[in-house]
């Protein structure tokens, strides 16, 4: 019994061990480095203890917690985005000094509370865990360090926080709804009472307001507001954790909710259409005068938000699986960015792109690593972008939203030109770009930025594979029990 | 095995780097596509007419990509060009940019461009095809941006892959209606399914998205700007990319899908139309230029335009026209692109008019300039006359339009000729005097003049041999496209007859624009300033910037207030969309049993409301909305709800007593200065209103479950021992509630009583 529970219940243990080690260090004097090696080793051994219960199943608590295939390659995605994160981090310079070991303290506290939600199948655990994984991301941002010109952090959390806020708030009010209907917090029950309510208007106004919520954290517009002001005002790291897991954390909710709308069901399908179609006009477009690398990649993140809806829009299996693997996709496409840009600032300052000049003579693997993840965002052939953005558009095209693949499209077309200016500048750079210090890189930076073009080209060439596994697993999540 | 060059290719890109740094000799990577080449040739030999080597790997099958290769008569024939003239290129390009820094970098874009147009050819699904299409792209992006000095080469290669990223997006959309159409992703399947296709009702739109995609890759009006543009890549890979490989993309990919999409109006029509304009538009462009590459540049327009003319009218004659030129074209125009090169790199310059007599320094260049404009000019026995003849053969056996068809040729072709001589003569041969200030110039080393003399000499040799190559080539080519056997051999010399007449009447032509090209050359300016298809591109740029800038300056101010009405707005919007859509409006009739007192309360609410609104202080906005909570509160009252009310009383007058507090330390109020941003605050807050409470009125009259206040009720005693159904509830039933409520307020009692006890010990640390 007591090992089965383990098997299946390992890698929130080595998590949860791993923080309190790292809460500890925090206690003492002069521990940047050591809570960082003890998150390096905690995210590796979680990213190991995911593999190892890959194949666990077990239901745990009462109900509250379901540990499938479902939820161990989404905590194995969080694990690896850890990991990535952490290598990205560095030694957090761009964070207040006094403060910086919490930085690695709030990031685990952070990752808990998503690793926590994959398995979450009950409201209330949902609730917390995405409580958990956002309360420690607006710390974060806040953390960055005042200076001459840098004085956004502040704004920009309390902006962050009060849309986060208020977006958990009207969750909670959709979610109540969603109770009072079906008188149960159990996810899959809750779905499957919903049922012969579906048209009702209780039950939209309740899953509406709860995919309110969840618009927020995946920046779908007219929820997006925080986003390109927090991504400029926080730290480059944290802006690259802001911008990779929580949109993973929303799809795999929204997945779980969207369960309960059948695909002819139309006023779900049109205002997902109406959303999508915003979100990407709104973001490709502003993101195309944007010259702030971080604001640019805000705003390409609402369009991205806006791609990821066609998969709901389908809302059968093809499109969740879809927008999951373009969800994973995208979570490593801009930590290669960030990477990038947390390697190119000056002493933590944002990047702009004509900073980006003649990067692939100041190092040439940088260059690399921008150029692959902007061609990646981009859904140019042969990276995950492309396939994921594939799959979306055939999912949408399967169940006859042919005008929404077409504006999909054109919007692909737009957002190329941003991209380009980008890869434009890191490629090509003029001569006379003013710092043209060659940018010496570390082995850990190194391994990072070689681990996620690999991952990014290698999701792209086997689709196959990602996508028959997230379908498989899909299968306990969408079918009502 | 298809696979395999494609990799080979790659593989040789990644060390080319290295190479490039090593003393090894650079040339010596040529043996890569030397090898693939030899390779094909070896299979297409052997290969029989109308047959095909294909196999399949899989890959993504769900989604309809799987990794299909064939090996066919007209995808075999453009692989051999890639792989033929790239063995060439590397050579010369190992030439060009010797020594240069970057020589090792530029090897590896062109192995993977070379890579990717192999994949494209041999490719067999069509999502293969597109993505070995969009990594053509890119890495002709990559390429022509390759001087990267020079900011406006990195505009044009924008420029570039703008139209072909676009056009490609269009064709992915064609492929995407194609394959769903057709019932199959595997081209081999998909010509063999043309009347399912052509019966389907998107057959319009299909074909459509895949004549834009073909256009903008093959340069055809009105996207063929991009192409000229194009100019700014180093020789070598315009050499490469601009004749014999990209753009024959577009005209490979809508030769190789007519047999599912000809026999339509739109097909012959739009094709036939489209290559005239692209024909006559390069031909009367390409007279004014002065700038070697530039003159290519257009005259590749034209041959774009004739072939897709001739896809268009789709005869076995004119497939057989098309694929003699195609494949002359490739030989002569590589070759007259890497002398145009060559003699930059001697001479400094590419200005036709600063050129002259060159022939006496650089005599072999010259023999190779020679033999590629004589072939490209169409002189027998080169085989651009062949190209040329078949032509013409092909519009006197047209039954309707030939005469039009006709004319359009003979006109592009005099063009053709006499721009052919002044890219390939003039330089050489011409009285002009020399203008390369400080270079003493002489032959180019072997690496420079081979590569082009080689192609040159193929297409004299491919003219003699007419035959042979017809059997050899062109038959396979034409069966694989039209999936028939061609019926007719291919011959240098038709007898006197029509078409020969006409190759007169070109070549006097031809030469009498030659003799007058200068005339031209003073009205250069005043022809280019027309505005075009460029422009347009240019504004559709320059607005999308604008429309951009000025919708941030709206939406993304950074003002909270204003995300706020936003968000406010477009969930207004939803609930409207929700109620004007789908209906269900609540039933809104009043009824008799309308009481007194809740009215009053609901009027004066809603009136203390619309107060706020109006107030000038925030203080008169405090009271109105205390107003509103009060009200509230005695309707909770008159509904028997003591604790709600009291509750709401408590809440009501802590928040008022705060909002004071911080409204004391405030500064003034500054009133809205337009009336229209109040009138558009007071719609929105309207709608948002309404939209609330219908959705509220909705919920009351759904009633899902039994109402849980009976059966806390009924509950009480039996669960829990309790007559006093409110206390059982806040004790049992909700116990861990309250005990929650508890901690709060435990909470907030410890930080009120830490801060009392800081501000008295700051008052004591005051006092002493």
């Amino acid at each position: 019994m007591i090992q089965e529970f383990i098997m299946a219940f390992l890698p929130e243990l080595v998590l949860l061990a791993g923080v309190l080690a790292v809460f500890v260090v925090t206690l003492y004097n002069d521990r940047v480095a050591r809570a960082r090696a003890v998150s390096l080793a905690t995210a590796a051994a979680l990213v190991v203890s995911c593999l190892i219960t890959l194949r666990s199943e077990a239901t745990l608590f009462d109900g509250a917690y379901r540990v499938d295939l479902f939820s161990q390659w989404l905590k194995l995605a969080f694990g690896v985005g850890y990991l990535a994160v952490i290598l990205l981090g560095r030694r957090v310079d761009d964070i207040r000094p006094d403060i910086r070991p919490e930085f690695f303290l709030f990031l685990g506290i952070s990752m808990t509370g998503f690793v926590f939600l994959a398995s979450s199948i009950d409201a209330i655990t949902l609730v917390v865990s995405l409580e958990l994984s956002s309360f420690p991301l607006f710390l974060l941002v806040a953390m960055r360090r005042e200076r001459e010109g840098q004085r956004m952090q502040m704004e920009s959390a309390i902006k962050f926080m009060m849309f986060g806020v208020a977006a958990n708030g009207v969750m909670l009010f959709g979610l109540s709804y969603l109770y009072g209907l079906t008188s149960t917090t159990s996810i899959p029950l809750m779905v499957q009472r919903l049922q012969p309510v579906i048209d009702g208007p209780l039950a939209l106004a309740g899953l509406g307001l709860t995919f309110a919520g969840l618009y927020y954290k995946l920046a779908v517009f007219p929820f997006h507001f925080w986003t390109p002001d927090v991504y400029q005002g926080a730290s480059n790291e944290t802006a690259g954790i802001i911008a990779s897991m929580p949109k993973l954390g929303a799809v795999v909710i929204l997945v779980r909710f969207a369960a309960a709308a059948t695909p002819d069901n139309q006023l779900i399908t049109e205002i997902l259409t109406v959303l999508a179609v915003a979100s990407m006009f709104y973001g490709n477009l502003v993101a195309l005068v944007q010259r702030d690398l971080k604001r640019l990649l805000g705003f390409s993140t609402i369009a991205h938000a806006g791609y990821t809806l066609l998969g709901f829009v389908a809302l059968d299996e093809a499109g969740f699986s879809a927008s999951l693997y373009y969800m994973t996709g995208y979570l490593f496409m801009v930590l290669a960015c960030f990477v990038v840009i947390s390697r190119v600032s000056r002493d933590g300052e944002n990047v702009a792109i004509e900073d980006l000049h003649g990067l692939h003579r100041r190092s040439p693997l940088l260059a690399l690593t921008m150029v692959i993840g902007i061609f990646a965002l981009a859904g140019i052939p042969p990276f995950v972008g492309f396939m994921g953005k594939f799959a979306l558009l055939n999912a949408a095209f399967a169940r006859g939203h042919t005008v929404l693949v077409i504006l999909a499209v054109i919007n692909t077309a737009i957002a190329a030109y941003y991209y380009l200016r980008v890869v434009h500048a890191s490629f090509f750079g003029d001569r006379d770009a003013t710092d043209q210090m060659p940018i010496a890189l570390d082995g850990s930076t190194r391994a990072l930025c070689i681990g996620l073009i690999a991952i990014v080209i290698l999701l792209g060439v086997t689709p196959a594979p990602v996508i028959d596994a997230i379908t498989t697993s899909l299968a306990s999540v969408v079918a009502v029990p | 095995m298809l696979l395999w060059p494609v990799l080979l290719l790659a593989a040789a890109g990644l060390i080319s780097p290295y190479v490039a740094r090593s003393r090894i000799p650079v040339w010596l990577l040529a043996a890569a596509p030397a090898g693939v080449f030899a390779w094909l040739l070896s299979s297409y030999l052997r290969l029989g007419v109308g047959e095909t080597t294909a196999e399949s790997l899989g890959w993504f099958d769900p989604l309809g990509a799987s990794l299909d290769f064939v090996l066919d008569g007209f995808g075999g024939l453009l692989a051999l060009l890639i792989s033929g003239v790239g063995t060439l290129i590397v050579i010369y390009a190992s030439g060009y940019l010797a020594g240069h820094r970057d020589l090792g970098r530029l090897l590896l874009l062109l192995f993977f461009f070379m890579a990717s147009m192999l994949g494209l050819v041999l490719a067999d699904n069509v999502i293969l095809l597109f993505v070995f299409w969009e990594l053509t792209s890119i890495t002709s992006y990559l390429l022509v941006g390759f001087n990267h000095e020079d900011k406006a080469a990195r505009a044009k290669a924008l420029q570039a892959l703008l139209v072909t990223g676009a056009g490609g997006l269009a064709m992915l959309a064609g492929f995407i209606l194609l394959g769903t159409t057709a019932e199959s992703w595997r081209l081999s399947e998909i010509v063999q399914a043309g009347d399912l296709v052509r019966s389907s009702p998107v057959y319009g739109a299909l074909t459509a998205c895949i004549i834009i995609g073909a256009a903008a890759k093959s340069a055809q009006v009105p996207l063929h700007f991009w192409l000229p543009n194009a100019m700014a890549a180093p020789t070598p890979v315009s050499a490469f990319l601009h004749s014999a490989t990209m753009v024959k993309a577009g005209v490979f990919l809508l030769a190789k899908l007519s047999p599912a999409l000809d026999g339509t109006l739109l097909w012959h029509g739009s094709l036939s139309v489209l290559g005239s304009a692209t024909l006559i538009t390069g031909a009367v462009l390409g007279i004014v230029q002065t700038d070697l590459k530039r003159i290519l540049a257009y005259t590749t327009l034209s041959v774009l335009g004739i072939l897709t003319l001739l896809i268009g009218i789709g005869t076995e004659l004119a497939i057989k026209s098309m694929v003699v030129f195609l494949l002359g074209h490739a030989l002569y125009k590589a070759a007259l692109f890497m002398v145009a090169g060559t003699v930059d790199h001697e001479t400094g310059t590419r200005d036709v008019r600063r050129l002259g007599g060159l022939r006496r320094a650089m005599p072999v260049t010259a023999v190779a300039a020679l033999l590629a404009a004589f072939s490209k000019a169409g002189f027998p026995p080169f085989f651009g006359f062949v190209g040329k003849e078949y032509v013409y053969k092909t519009g006197t056996a047209l039954d309707q339009a030939g005469t039009a068809f006709i004319v359009v040729a003979v006109v592009g072709n005099m063009f053709l000729l006499a721009l052919a001589l002044k890219a390939g003569l003039h330089p050489f041969w011409s009285k002009t005097p020399l203008d390369a200030p400080g270079r003493t110039v002489h032959e180019a080393p072997w690496s420079l003049w081979g590569p082009p003399l080689a192609l040159a000499l193929c297409g004299l040799a491919f003219g003699l041999a007419a035959g042979l190559v017809g059997e050899a080539l062109v038959g396979k080519a034409v069966a694989a496209i039209r999936l028939e056997p061609m019926t007719s051999s291919l011959s240098l010399w038709h007898g006197l007859s029509l078409p020969l007449v006409l190759s007169v009447v070109t070549m006097a032509g031809g030469l009498l624009i030659y003799a007058n090209r200068r005339l031209i050359w003073p009205h250069r300016g005043r022809i280019e300033a027309v505005p075009g298809p460029s422009s347009v591109y240019e504004t559709m740029v320059g607005n999308l910037a604008e429309v951009a800038k000025r919708k941030t300056r709206i939406l993304q101010s950074g003002a909270l207030t204003r995300y706020v009405a936003i968000v406010i707005a477009a969930a207004t919007f939803l609930l409207g969309w929700k109620f004007l859509r789908f209906g269900g409006w609540p039933d809104l009739t009043i009824g008799p049993d309308i009481e007194i007192l809740p009215a009053v309360l609901c009027v004066l609410a809603a009136g203390a409301a619309l107060g706020a609104t109006i107030a000038t202080s925030r203080l008169g906005v405090l009271v109105a909305l205390g107003i509103v909570g009060i009200a509230i509160a005695l309707l909770f009252l008159h509904y028997s709800a003591p604790d709600l009310a009291i509750t709401q009383i408590l809440v009501e007058a802590l928040t008022v007593m705060l909002l004071m507090l911080v409204v004391y330390k405030l500064p003034p109020v500054r009133r809205e200065p337009r009336p229209g941003v109040a009138a558009a605050k007071w719609a929105l807050a309207a709608g948002f209103g309404g939209g609330m409470t219908l959705i509220v009125l909705q919920a009351l009259e759904l009633q899902v479950a039994p109402s849980i206040s009976e059966q806390l009720a009924t509950w009480s005693y039996p669960a829990a021992h309790g007559r006093n159904v409110v206390n059982v509830i806040l004790v049992d039933f909700r116990a861990l509630d309250t005990f929650g409520e508890m901690i709060v307020l435990t909470i907030a009692a410890l930080g009120v009583l830490s801060l009392l006890a800081r501000r008295k010990r700051k008052r004591e640390d005051a006092g002493s």
